[in-house]
């Protein structure tokens, strides 16, 4: 199309002329011109030829044979397919009259005969532009029209596949929606981020949570958590999604804990989790499957922990045995219980008595992990102290908290428990036997309700022979001790004495020296032998003995020490001077007995005093020495002028005394510093103010210790020196340098100075916001850290120039500032010197000049661009002298169109250009310009070289000076002539074009060719939300453009602009409300007239919701697929049907066969169930149940089969299947594991059970034989003492008469002996019946009980005053019948062994307190009895009175216990020879029905 | 009316046998004691067999009946006595030394009339043997004889 548009050479002309001589002409001249030309000597031929071809242009003759060329052409106008080729009529008439029939008839001109052939050719050629540039417009507009249409139908069948594509996907998630669902095991579904996608209803169960706690939810949020296989808490980056997250591996068989926040007990779970990846290889989803192994943990660990404690206590007591240290022995102790007995953890506490009574920890083993330091537990009877341990120690009993999680007693260590892993505890008091507790061991146990019975047993046992362990080594150790201190004291002594600097000698009353320490020793040359006995008088190196001796007279006789300093020789007959301290000794009747003296050397301290003394005076600094009581001990003569006073006023005096500051602060500063010094012993620094002769002055005081021998400060030197000048100087300059720098720092150039190296010294404000760092951090760098290597060496050459030259150097350097943007500086260095005239570095000075360089560089550009445009813009421009009209400027455009050159043009009269016809109006036009300034599209016509007119439009503006007197005009001129024969069809199509895109659907909208909307109809204000006035004129950048994308707007327009044909696109955009929407694009380059590209049109649609739903399928039916093919468990699909297998890769992995191998189910069949039999049975069940299913439409049930691997192995399973559609899913779960275990437990049940019944059938043979014997002493015993007391009575009625009363007495002696034994015998047998008894338990009322046994003995003791005192006594689970026995005995013997007494007091009651058990107890105020036989007082036939004082067997209190002890309590005893006696008997607390007879 | 009948006394051991009809004839009640020295006799006497076939017609008013006893035991006789129609009726009171709760059982739920155990005390054994023996020899009410006219 272009090239035809461009091009002459084919342009076809039709010339209708019926003569011939006139046709032959035109044709060879037209066909000179290089057209062709088809002739036709009349209308019909002419007709008939544009049937099949058309030509671009007829030349028409009016006058032809039958049919008129007005006819012809009406013809050809009529018909739609010729009606748009331009018709010039060919006439001799002249009249006007055919001229305006022609046009009427459709004509375009009109050319009279005889022709001029340039007027022909002329008129041709305009014709056949004009018409092709109509045509080339229409055919833009069919095609883009079509170009839409094409668009919209490629839309709308797009649309319909991916809503048949959504039904597809969405149906297709629906299925495995369901698949999951159907699993037997639990499954959930993670997403990438770890939340929860999916799970299924096991998964739900076993978790305790619904579908909507799950959903959505990561992994870690606290409705649910893991714990590792030791029950401690599992790091959120060890759980399976995120281990399988963190590795991308799958993961098999892992076990952990699962704990729910609903439930109590936690599940033990086998994890297998599987990464789900998409085709890019990103890891998508984590599916986790759970199975439930709980059961078979359990029984496990009962057995293990079972074996492991016998083994741990004879650890211990082997330990027990060895121990040769208590903190070993608990080590090891705690280490054992933990390690060899598994326990989580066990610890040794021993009480404090401190004020919070604490227990302190001091041992432990196992998985402490901070608890003991934070449970603060103690021995009080507090919420802290009511705890295991601390109750344990209180009490003295065991104590045991079965469940950490439910016990009311351990609220304050419950959290910090649990996330331990301790469930259940145990605390043991460690004690001497019937001692107070001196500690506990506490054990830990990760499961509740671990202390059975038997375990307590054990572990008490173990907690006994432990403290009898430590108390034993306890004792070895105080006796080591003891004697270890007697010797360490005694050595140490001596060590001093002997080692001692000092001089220490012993005199006795008589001045006698008793003893001499090495150091006298060497004064005497080491003779001690020769020394000791003599007094100093005798023998000595002292200077001046009698003075010596004198002192100690002092001593003895005031019995009180004193010092002195006295001087002595040593061996080297030196003098020195020693300062000696005599301190009486006293005997035991407190009299002095001897005198010790101690001395020291002290000649070098007062050598040392004295040249201090030199040195001070010299001094021209201050020198003043306080003491510790902060008064002058000495000043030096500087202090003395400077104060105007002697030092004699000074010494003694205090600082408060003497201030040297009337300001009370500076004062107590140095006091202060003074103290300090004293104190901490070291020296300290201050400026301090005082107030001198000569007016307040600034002084540098440094204060400084003295130290004695011993390291003690004895007195502080304070020497402080006047820098008040100096201060003075200084601040002056500090104040001169702050002003400088604020004039650097408020200069807007960058100011900077280096040294030699380049290396920064200093910078100004400036210079920082530029580099973008502070001065400090500038400071000590090299412009190589701060900028590239290029800028960098060319800084350096540029300073090192500098340096070198000596000289100031102005350079332009190139720079990158803190933003990365390139800045040209202008600096001007300048070196600078130290004062002996050497270059110590550069001052440079510089201003960022890249603006200004950048603007010139773009205004040269910008001026030539204009020029260039100027001259070859479509408009024609012409400048104009407004005084004089001549012309001072035009543009080749002006010069090209009028056919002259550019100077011809300047210089002329503008009326010069303009065409004879319009001259008086464009003379009129620049008169009104002169007035107004401005011409506005005034149409005249232009006059060429050729003196053709030319139709154009003129706009003026005029350029002004600055009176505002107009210049020149500055004039363009557009050709017009054209546009004017277009502009009415171009606005129809264009009409046509805007119905057809406001009333799309889709958007229509057109860019310019600065990518700003100009065309913006309904649909695009829906989808993007501007309206269309605000859309107009705005760049697309600034609308619907991402952020993102704003880099690349201009390659995007420019490949919009330049590509051929429509380009399609799907793009993420912006709404005006600014969300980011999916828009599909169908975009045409909009070409002008000349082949530009002058815009672009497109067609878009707002596809988000429909990308978002298709990407929502794709994700979920993929997520699914996966899921089926990943279950951590095999599945199947069989077709209902066909019974056509698919299967998943865990079950070809589980049963090894592929599902080639098994196409169908009956292959699966024959090769999962080999035996024949078995297989009948499987395929019975199976067809039954598949018909079942069929029929009812419901699933299938869950079975167990024994199935055969591939690999021979058989595998328990059981299948449940689930109907989904036209399939059913078949789930195989492995139960092999469990059956094992399940059967392993049951076996080891049964071998129990064996046991327990074995050992029950040897009990009950030995009861048989126990009651046999019993029955045989009941009859067999009893007769033969029947028998004597009744032959005897009957002797006795024989020969009563004739018997002396001796004999008579032997008589009734034998007669009460066989009585005894009677009674003996019937006790003893209700003694072992308690033993054999079958318990019946029920609920007593003891109240009532008591008051009938006391009823009953009512008769026997009618006689005696009883004062009875029943307390409320509670209502037990127990043998009425035995307890009734109990109580029996208890209130006979009270009433018994009250029997002495006038008074009886009898009190029957319980003990409050007692939670798990009821305590009651009889007291009597009886004879009572010597607790020392406090243990006897329950066995059988023990008896603490003589039987002539009290009657009975001894066997009430052993009948007693025997029945409490069958009822699982306890009895003891309290009493006092005289003073009464109370029984207690306590029964433990039951549930009615809890506590049946295991005896 | 008082008649006088027989008291069958079942009693192995010789002096027991001894010391009862002692006690028994205190109150002239010995002459009407047949003794029976285990259950198997005891049996022969109540059906008139064996070596008491020859034994004149009736039932006793009482027996008293040791437990523990050779051959067949007191327990045995009893349940025979309670499940014969024929001796049902005659008052059984068992004189034993047992006081297992067991014996003392099972006698009642056969039905006994009485249970008594034996004091080591000769007097109190005598008071014991006297009471039962006049209780139910002299005092009760004797059912009618099953067989009248024998």
């Amino acid at each position: 199309m272009k090239d035809e548009m461009n091009s002459t050479r084919f342009d076809r002309i039709l010339v209708v002329d019926d003569t011939t001589a006139s046709l032959q002409l035109l044709a060879d001249l037209l066909i000179a011109h290089g057209y062709t030309v088809n002739p036709a000597s009349d209308g019909e031929l002419a007709l008939e030829f544009v049937q099949s071809t058309l030509p671009d242009l007829i030349l028409l003759d009016i006058q032809l044979p039958s049919m008129d060329g007005y006819e012809v052409c009406r013809r050809l106008k009529a018909d739609e397919r010729t009606r748009s080729i331009p018709i010039i009529f060919i006439s001799t008439l002249e009249d006007k009259h055919g001229k305006v029939k022609g046009f009427q008839a459709g004509g375009v001109d009109y050319i009279t005969k005889p022709f001029q052939a340039e007027e022909v050719l002329a008129r041709v050629r305009t014709h056949l532009r004009l018409q092709k540039l109509t045509m080339g417009l229409e055919h833009a507009v069919c095609e883009r029209t079509e170009e839409l249409a094409t668009a919209n139908q490629l839309l709308s069948q797009e649309l319909s596949e991916r809503r048949k594509a959504e039904a597809r996907l969405r149906e297709s998630e629906e299925k495995y929606r369901g698949l999951i669902q159907r699993i037997q095991a639990a499954v959930v579904v993670h997403g990438a981020d770890t939340r929860i996608l999916t799970s299924n209803s096991q998964a739900q169960q076993l978790l305790g949570l619904t579908d909507e706690q799950m959903m959505g939810k990561s992994a870690i949020e606290p409705d649910w958590h893991f714990s590792r296989e030791d029950g401690t808490a599992m790091p959120v980056e060890e759980y399976p999604v995120n281990r399988v997250l963190a590795t991308g591996q799958p993961l098999r068989g892992a076990v952990a804990r699962v704990h729910r926040s609903t439930a109590q007990e936690d599940v033990w779970v086998l994890i297998h989790a599987d990464p789900v990846v998409d085709e890019q290889g990103e890891m998508t989803q984590v599916i986790v499957t759970f199975v439930d192994i709980t059961a078979s943990r359990k029984a496990q660990a009962d057995l293990h922990r079972l074996n492991r404690q016998l083994r741990a206590i004879s650890t211990c007591n082997q330990v027990l045995m060895q121990a040769s240290e208590e903190q070993t022995l608990l080590d090891e102790i705690c280490r054992i219980v933990c390690q060899e007995a598994g326990y989580r953890m066990a610890w040794v506490g021993y009480p404090q008595n401190d004020d919070a009574r604490t227990v302190r920890p001091v041992a432990w083993a196992g998985f402490e992990e901070g608890y003991l330091a934070e449970a603060g537990i103690t021995w009080a009877d507090t919420e802290r102290g009511r705890g295991p341990s601390g109750r344990a120690i209180r009490e003295g009993g065991s104590v045991c908290i079965q469940d950490f999680a439910a016990d009311p007693h351990v609220a304050p260590w419950r959290k910090s428990a649990l996330q331990r892993g301790y469930r259940s505890s145990i605390a043991l008091p460690l004690k001497a036997e019937r001692a107070t507790p001196f500690g506990a061991l506490c054990i830990y146990s990760t499961e509740p309700q671990t202390f059975t019975p038997e375990e307590m047993r054990l572990l008490e046992e173990l907690a006994g022979n432990l403290a009898f362990g430590i108390t034993t080594l306890r004792m070895r150790a105080e006796h080591n001790k003891a004697e270890q201190q007697v010797l360490a004291s005694e050595q140490l002594f001596r060590a001093l004495v002997e080692n001692s600097p000092d001089f220490i000698a012993r005199y006795d009353l008589e001045f006698r020296r008793i003893y001499i320490n090495p150091a006298i020793q060497k004064l005497f040359s080491g003779k001690a032998d020769t020394v000791l006995g003599k007094t100093p008088a005798d023998q000595s190196p002292l200077n001046a003995p009698q003075v010596y001796m004198d002192h100690i007279r002092q001593v003895i006789e005031t019995a009180d020490e004193c010092t002195a300093e006295i001087p002595f020789r040593t061996a080297k007959g030196e003098m020195h001077w020693g300062h000696m301290r005599f301190v009486p000794e006293f005997g035991p009747d407190d009299k002095v007995v001897s005198v010790l003296a101690i001395g020291r050397d002290i000649s070098e301290i007062k050598e040392n005093e004295q040249r201090f003394r030199m040195l001070a005076e010299n001094f021209p600094d201050f020198v003043m020495r306080f003491d510790r009581a902060g008064q002058y001990t000495f000043v030096n003569p500087t202090v003395e002028k400077a104060f105007g006073m002697p030092a004699e006023a000074f010494v003694g005096k205090t600082l408060k005394e003497l201030p040297q500051h009337r300001k009370p602060g500076q004062n107590d500063a140095l006091l202060t510093l003074i103290r300090q010094a004293f104190e901490k012993g070291v020296a300290n620094h201050s400026e301090m103010y005082w107030d001198t002769q000569v007016g307040e002055r600034i002084f540098e005081v440094r204060n400084a210790p003295e130290k004695d021998v011993a390291g003690t400060v004895v007195t502080v030197l304070c020497i402080a020196r006047d820098i008040t000048d100096a201060k003075q100087m200084q601040e002056r300059l500090e104040r001169e340098r702050a002003l400088l720098r604020c004039l650097i720092d408020s200069a807007s150039d960058l100011i900077f100075i280096k040294d030699q190296d380049g290396v920064y010294q200093a910078c100004n404000k400036a210079s920082e916001a530029f580099i973008g760092l502070s001065e400090s951090e500038q400071i000590g760098k090299t412009d190589y850290a701060l900028f590239d290597r290029a800028t960098a060496d060319k800084i350096r050459i540029a300073d090192q120039q500098v340096l070198d030259k000596a000289i100031p150097l102005r350079v332009e350097e190139w720079a990158t500032d803190k933003d990365g943007r390139r800045l040209l500086m202008d600096t001007i260095k300048s070196p600078f010197y130290d004062l002996d005239g050497k270059p110590l570095g550069l001052v440079g000075i510089g201003r960022d000049i890249t603006e200004r360089i950048r603007a010139q560089a773009a205004l040269k550009a910008s001026e030539a661009k204009y020029m260039d445009l100027y001259e070859n813009a479509p408009d024609m421009y012409v400048t104009v002298n407004a005084k004089t009209a001549l012309i001072e400027e035009c543009n080749l455009t002006l010069a090209d169109t009028l056919g002259y050159s550019k100077a011809e043009i300047i210089g002329r009269s503008v009326f010069d250009l303009y065409h004879a016809d319009c001259l008086k109006e464009a003379k009129k036009t620049f008169e009104g310009f002169v007035q107004t300034g401005k011409v506005h599209d005034k149409e005249l016509q232009l006059k060429r070289k050729n003196g053709s007119k030319l139709d154009i439009s003129l706009n003026v503006t005029a350029v002004r000076d600055e009176d505002g007197q107009i210049l020149v005009s500055r004039s363009t001129l557009r050709d017009i002539t054209e546009r004017m024969r277009t502009e009415e069809r171009m606005l129809r199509s264009d009409q046509r074009l805007r119905l057809h895109s406001e009333q799309s659907p889709l958007g229509f909208l057109e860019w310019d060719d600065k990518f700003r909307a100009v065309e913006w109809n309904a649909a695009c204000e829906r989808i993007f939300g501007y309206t269309r006035n605000e859309a107009i004129g705005r760049h697309a950048r600034d609308m619907i453009l991402p952020i993102e994308v704003h880099d690349m707007v201009d390659e995007i327009f420019h490949s919009l602009m330049h590509q051929t044909g429509g380009q399609h696109s799907i793009n993420e955009n912006l709404t005006k409300d600014g969300r980011i929407i999916i828009c599909e694009w169908y975009n045409t380059t909009l070409i002008d007239k000349d082949g530009r590209s002058i815009g672009v049109a497109s067609i878009c649609q707002d596809i988000t919701e429909r990308k978002q739903a298709e990407d929502d399928l794709r994700e979920s039916e993929k997520r699914f697929k996966e899921l089926f093919n990943k279950a951590a468990i095999p599945l199947c699909l069989i077709n209902k049907e066909k019974g056509s297998l698919v299967i998943n890769a865990r079950f070809q992995q589980d049963f090894g066969y592929s599902n080639e191998e098994i196409p169908t189910i009956s292959e699966w069949w024959q090769l999962a169930y080999p035996d024949p039999d078995y297989r009948k049975r499987v395929l019975n069940v199976c067809d039954v149940e598949l018909q079942r299913a069929v029929k009812e439409n419901t699933s299938l049930r869950s079975i167990e089969y024994r199935v055969t691997c591939k690999n021979g192995d058989t595998r328990d399973m059981v299948v449940s299947g689930s109907a989904i559609g036209e399939n059913f899913l078949l789930t195989f779960f492995d139960v092999t594991e469990r059956k094992k275990a399940d059967e392993e437990i049951r076996k080891l049940n049964q071998r129990l059970e064996e046991r327990v019944s074995d050992r029950t059938a040897q009990l009950q043979a030995a009861n048989k034989e126990l009651e046999a014997f019993a029955y045989s002493v009941s009859h067999d015993l009893r007769a033969p003492l029947r028998h004597i007391d009744g032959f005897l009575e009957l002797l006795q009625m024989r020969a009563g008469t004739v018997l002396d009363q001796k004999s008579r007495h032997y008589m009734n002696s034998i007669s009460d002996a066989a009585q005894k034994m009677g009674s003996l015998i019937d006790d003893l047998l209700s003694f072992s019946r308690m033993g054999r008894h079958a318990m019946s338990f029920r609920q007593v009322a003891l109240g009532r009980l008591v008051h009938e046994v006391i009823q009953e003995f009512a008769p026997d003791t009618a006689d005696r005053t009883i004062a009875w005192c029943i307390g409320d006594l509670p209502t037990v689970i127990g043998d009425a019948a035995m307890l009734r026995i109990a109580l029996v005995n208890l209130i006979s013997n009270a009433l018994k062994f009250t029997r002495p007494r006038q008074e009886v007091q009898i009190e029957i009651g319980s003990l409050a307190g007692h939670e798990t058990e009821a305590v009651i107890f009889v007291r009597d105020n009886g004879v009572g009895f010597d607790m020392t036989y406090v243990d006897k007082l329950f066995g059988v036939f023990q008896r603490l009175h003589r039987a002539e004082e009290f009657e009975g067997t001894g066997i009430g209190l052993a009948s007693v216990r025997r029945i409490i002890t069958r009822h699982d309590g306890r009895t003891w005893a309290e009493g006092k020879p005289e003073h009464g006696a109370t029984f207690y008997f306590a029964l433990p607390r039951r549930k009615q029905g809890g506590g049946d007879d295991k005896h | 009316m008082i008649s006088i009948k027989r008291i069958l006394l079942v009693e192995d051991d010789p002096k027991d046998i001894e010391l009862t009809l002692a006690a028994l004839a205190e109150h002239n009640l010995a002459n009407e004691v047949a003794v029976a020295r285990d259950g198997v006799e005891a049996l022969d006497y109540l059906y008139r067999q064996g070596s008491f076939a020859q034994r004149p017609g009736g039932n006793p008013v009482v027996v008293m009946l040791d437990l523990k006893m050779p051959r067949m035991d007191g327990v045995q006789v009893l349940r025979q006595i309670k499940a014969d129609e024929q001796l049902r009726l005659i008052p059984v009171v068992v004189l034993t030394s047992s006081r297992e709760s067991t014996d003392l059982q099972a006698c009642y739920q056969l039905g006994v009339n009485a249970y008594v155990v034996k004091p080591v005390r000769f007097i109190e054994f005598v008071d014991a043997v006297k009471q039962t023996g006049i209780f139910w020899a002299l005092i009760n009410q004797s059912p009618p004889d099953p067989m009248p006219g024998e």
